[in-house]
């Protein structure tokens, strides 16, 4: 299905798929420049220096995107020679003939169609797929959500759609509801009654939302996740875990959690390491886009996903937030033992 | 002097964007930073090179991509492994420990007669 949709990219969506990749990498390049003191200029400057011949890339990319399509076009092309010379040769011929008799023209003719319809066929599979000129209506209609309810009803015939179609279409849709009331009211068939396949992707785009409503939705959302997960996973140790903490409030939980996280790492030896840290993989908390100290505070303290976190932890060092970069400088010392990546984070943040 | 950075050796660049992408998705700004921060900075990824292997790779269905937002709020194309790419790394990986013994063996075998 995924072949499908990519046959039917236009050549245009491809190339600004390629621009919009490369531009974001000299972007990020050039941002890390500027945070280690770099000028914006001169950064801009280093990140090209260092990505190499921009135009050369771009092409290398499209060739490998547009490859198979370039040579049905050129297979297309050809079939289209052959057809006009045929007919222009059968035609000529049918001029000098025309003293001949009209069997001849006739087997001529024949001829004529035969090929015609030998070639067509091919010729429209081969052809390259028309690009559709109106945009996604499903889309149109984010911008034109005016009230909650409405919010609702669209979010709801959304979730009923097949799972990654309608996860997408809030993606895309997102930043086109300038109201944050009605960005909460789109989540909440997603997440309701037991919630939806798709609905993590969902919460990590709330979680990052401008209107702190619709951030803090997101976040409780992502913790009643976690702790339905600890129920829902098949290993002895979880269960038990969460047979221990069902009860416990959220404060005393944590703090159990933490004791058993503590003494399983002081157990773990050499390459017991790596399995052992499957235990901190319980919480299943995405904080891909997680921003803010609050939201840090709680995923350190409850010991969860910590490579996930550990993932992200460069990028909160380089907050402008001095609040949100000590605890990132925490979170990290807190897991210097455990992890290989910790020395190189640890380096980093000397050098800021 | 010889600059203390490592280009990546021919072939390897597959290797280690798979495994790059073995502990979940990332982008591609991110694949680089994780392959010089895991390897303390001495691998040096050519940056111009890595774009054309990932869109590779995704042709051959080691990878697939989905544009989605970065630690930065932009908007950004994370690569993810399939379960094709998972073979394909225990494949690659296997090879290259295979190589990288075979090679020490020989750096380590004693001249004749010394």
């Amino acid at each position: 299905m995924r072949g499908f949709f990519d046959s039917v990219r236009s050549q245009a969506q491809i190339e600004a798929e390629i621009d919009a990749e490369l531009e974001f990498h000299l972007a990020e390049r050039a941002r890390e420049l500027v945070e280690q003191g770099v000028n914006v200029e001169e950064a801009r400057t280093q990140a090209q220096r260092r990505f190499g011949s921009l135009a050369d890339v771009r092409r290398r990319c499209r060739n490998i995107q547009m490859g198979e399509r370039i040579m049905l076009q050129r297979i297309n092309f050809v079939l289209n020679v052959v057809l006009v010379v045929a007919i222009v040769l059968l035609g000529w011929s049918a001029w000098r003939g025309k003293r001949q008799d009209a069997q001849v023209m006739a087997a001529l003719q024949a001829e004529v169609q035969k090929l015609s319809s030998l070639l067509e066929p091919r010729a429209a599979a081969l052809a390259p797929p028309q690009q559709p000129l109106t945009p996604d209506p499903m889309l149109v209609r984010f911008g034109a959500l005016k009230t909650s309810e409405e919010a609702t009803a669209f979010a709801t015939q959304l979730a009923a759609l097949e799972p990654r179609r309608g996860r997408d279409l809030i993606c895309a849709g997102w930043s086109a509801v300038t109201d944050g009331t009605l960005r909460l009211a789109l989540l909440r068939p997603f997440v309701e009654g037991g919630g939806h396949g798709e609905a993590i992707e969902l919460l990590d785009l709330a979680a990052s939302d401008p209107d702190p409503d619709v951030r803090a939705f997101g976040f409780e959302c992502l913790r009643n996740y976690a702790w339905q997960d600890f129920a829902d996973r098949p290993r002895p140790i979880y269960r038990e875990w969460f047979e221990r903490v069902r009860d416990l409030d959220l404060h005393d939980a944590l703090e159990y959690s933490v004791d058993q996280y503590h003494r399983r790492l002081r157990a773990a030896q050499g390459t017991e390491l790596l399995r052992e840290l499957g235990f901190i993989e319980v919480v299943d908390l995405q904080p891909a886009t997680a921003r803010g100290f609050d939201a840090l505070h709680d995923l350190w303290w409850s010991g969860g996903e910590a490579g996930n976190i550990l993932d992200r932890a460069p990028a909160w060092l380089r907050s402008e937030d001095p609040e949100l970069r000590e605890a990132a400088e925490r979170f990290i010392a807190h897991f210097t033992l455990v992890c290989d990546e910790v020395p190189g984070m640890l380096r980093e943040a000397k050098k800021r | 002097m010889a600059d203390s950075r490592a280009e990546l050796l021919q072939g390897t660049l597959h290797l280690l964007i798979l495994k790059a992408l073995e502990r979940g998705p990332l982008h591609g700004y991110a694949i680089v930073r994780r392959i010089e921060d895991t390897s303390d900075a001495f691998l040096r990824v050519e940056e111009g090179s890595l774009y054309p292997a990932l869109h590779r790779m995704e042709r051959h269905g080691w990878i697939e991509s989905e544009w989605g937002l970065s630690e930065s709020n932009r908007r950004a194309k994370f690569y993810e492994l399939t379960s094709s790419g998972r073979r394909q790394l225990r494949e690659e990986q296997t090879l290259w420990e295979r190589t990288a013994k075979a090679i020490d063996g020989v750096l380590r075998a004693q001249p004749k007669g010394a």
